[in-house]
């Protein structure tokens, strides 16, 4: 124990005195014996029990006062129903889920997404996707809403249009119906030349066939359209809202610590106990995975080299794409008139970009089931991520106003193989069976 | 080297002056290259008897304290979350602490309330402007903090977010005219 660890240890111990956590007490510093005599059941410093207090358990995910339905279970039926169908695209066979597949970790398994083509990154997992502050590597948008709509009219992904979407759940008796039930009647799309067959706007491209048929949309109309667009993306998002993992074996033995079920304290063997004291002292992952979702939700620069998309900046072009977004927390289509908008889309003026670029922190729950890693997935397993972050071996130079976070860990074989076991200790794939394909009824 | 700073260390008193430009050497990085101030003082206390923090406040800045007394005004009540410190120049004083009853929290937005002093007495009417730096990471805030004016030298900052876990250094850049100052708290989250 050097002396930093325990001066540490010593300042905390008045907090875990008063949280009453009987196993903190007789918890024994590595290398020492444990206390036979007592509860202690964990290699942790009172420092590192006090660390992971903070990080478990994970409270319910965030409100979005931006989605007015968020809560509501009709609306999460509806969007499930909409996730998993495969006739919103315009091959009809690609569904959200074909991505985010609930049996690969609610991603794909691929090192770059693939739908009706190659995206430029790797496929985000949607495991408590809900207490994201933003969404995409790059942070395009900024609610769970918003983003369920991008993928419907990317020619990459289900290559669809909104006009088509919604005249395709009217077309369902079924999904007409639970729509309604939530958000009162679809428009009536029938006539052909207000709204025609495929009509969305198409960004830099005025001239693709779908832009010129949303440009020829009287103002209203197109105003109706988007209204109810918003509205799909907000019950999908009210389903993906469910996707929660949160009872690890991490969290089952942070429970016996603090006097719940004793059986967790075989829930984390002392290679994962390790690899914890790792994670929140030496490896320093803490510094970005922080929080009991292992993310602080913003973008850093991992120093990865860029690989077939060299030259991917990452974050500020996704703040210029979100700040032109129409259906951003700040626009006509958030629940709560822009007041979450204008708090989070606040950015402080951007110094120079340069590359390599910065990408969102992902949220380590699950993360042993959504190999391969990183943005454009060119790392293949943990251990592979863990090398990397302990040698930096091949890491790009930082740009030269690029934050100075990572260094060389020099962790062993043996440490790397902790933190390994500890990322896998945070995996909880158990959600109700009825979620993973469309409802039922 | 901006200019701005050149002349607030001219400004500065010797004392101040020496250890100014030696913890401006010493940081790894700072923000905008604005200079690190001498380590703040500790924060007001509570257990201050009689004498109100405000006083303790202005005091530890280093400046006469006759104008608080005389304001005619009951002294706010006391919070030992203040922070005080002096600009360079002595003659700026900064004031602080969170809005509401809680500790600056680790990646939630929060507020605070801000005041300003020149010689001791509120000071209305300057531009502040606030920022943050990780000086171990070389990166700053997420978000662009917005600032109020709420008369009689009092600010409020919203939108803060201080969004890692390590030492901070939160910047007020305090304007008059054609003058910036800068006065720097170091905070660890």
């Amino acid at each position: 124990m050097t002396r930093r660890r325990r001066l540490r240890a010593g300042r905390c111990l008045g907090l875990a005195a008063a949280l009453g956590v009987a196993a903190m007490l007789g918890a024994p510093g590595r290398g020492q014996e444990p206390d036979a005599s007592g509860p202690a059941q964990t290699l942790w410093t009172p420092a590192e029990v006090e660390l992971a207090l903070e990080l478990s358990p994970l409270p319910e995910p965030p409100p979005d006062p931006t989605n007015a339905w968020y809560e509501d279970p009709a609306a999460a039926a509806l969007g499930q129903a909409l996730f998993y169908d495969r006739r919103f695209s315009a091959d009809g066979r690609t569904a959200c889920a074909t991505c985010h597949d609930p049996s690969q970790g609610w991603t794909d398994g691929r090192r770059l997404a693939k739908a009706l083509a190659f995206n430029p990154r790797n496929t985000m997992s949607l495991w408590n996707v809900a207490y994201n502050r933003w969404f995409y590597w790059d942070g395009r948008k900024d609610t769970l809403w918003s983003q369920a709509l991008a993928p419907f009219e990317d020619p990459r992904e289900h290559g669809f249009d909104r006009v088509a979407l919604l005249r395709a759940i009217a077309a369902d008796e079924d999904l007409a119906a639970r729509y309604a039930a939530v958000f009162g009647p679809l428009p009536d799309l029938s006539d052909g030349e207000r709204f025609p067959d495929h009509a969305r706007p198409v960004p830099g491209e005025e001239t693709h066939a779908h832009a010129r048929a949303w440009a020829a949309m009287a103002p209203a109309d197109r105003e109706e359209v988007d209204r109810h667009f918003a509205r799909v993306g907000k019950a999908i998002a009210a389903f993906e809202r469910q996707i929660v993992s949160r009872d690890a074996p991490f969290d089952r033995f942070v429970a016996a610590l603090r006097g719940g079920d004793p059986a967790g304290f075989d829930a984390l063997p002392e290679s994962a106990q390790r690899g914890f004291a790792l994670f929140v002292g030496e490896a320093r992952c803490l510094v970005c995975h922080d929080g009991p979702n292992f993310t602080d939700g913003e973008f850093h620069s991992n120093l990865f080299p860029a690989g077939e998309e060299g030259g991917d900046l990452g974050r500020p072009r996704g703040v210029r794409r979100l700040l032109a977004d129409p259906f951003n927390a700040s626009s006509r289509h958030a629940d709560d008139d822009g007041a979450t908008g204008r708090v989070k889309l606040a950015f402080p003026p951007r110094r120079q970009a340069h590359p390599p670029g910065e990408f969102k922190t992902p949220g380590l729950r699950n993360v042993a089931r959504t190999a391969p890693y990183m943005h454009e997935g060119q790392v293949a397993t943990l251990a592979d991520v863990v090398r990397f972050y302990s040698t930096l071996e091949g890491a790009a130079q930082p740009g030269p106003e690029g934050e100075r976070i990572l260094r060389p860990l020099h962790l062993s074989e043996e440490q790397q193989a902790d933190l390994v076991a500890f990322l896998e200790a945070l995996t909880d794939e158990s959600l109700p069976p009825e979620l993973l394909g469309p409802p039922a009824d | 080297m901006p200019a701005r700073r050149s002349r607030a260390l001219r400004r500065a008193p010797l004392p101040t002056l020496a250890l100014a430009a030696c913890a401006a050497c010493a940081g790894p990085r700072s923000p905008d290259d604005v200079p690190r101030n001498p380590a703040p003082p500790p924060p007001v206390s509570a257990g201050a008897g009689e004498e109100p923090a405000w006083d303790e406040a202005l005091a530890a800045a280093g400046e006469p304290t006759e104008a608080a007394d005389t304001a005619g005004t009951p002294p706010p009540p006391v919070d030992e979350r203040w922070r005080v410190a002096p600009a360079e120049s002595g003659n700026l004083a900064v004031r602080w602490r969170p809005v509401g009853d809680g500790a600056v929290p680790r990646n939630e937005p929060f507020a605070l309330d801000v005041q300003l002093f020149r010689e001791g007495q509120p000071l209305s009417g300057a531009v502040l402007r606030v920022r943050g730096w990780m000086p171990d990471h070389g990166h700053g805030l997420v978000r662009q903090p917005t600032v109020t004016e709420l008369g009689d030298g009092n600010y409020r900052v919203d939108n803060l977010l201080l969004h890692m876990r390590g030492l901070w250094q939160l910047v007020f850049d305090v304007g008059e005219g054609a003058e910036r100052q800068n006065v720097v708290f170091e905070l660890e989250l």
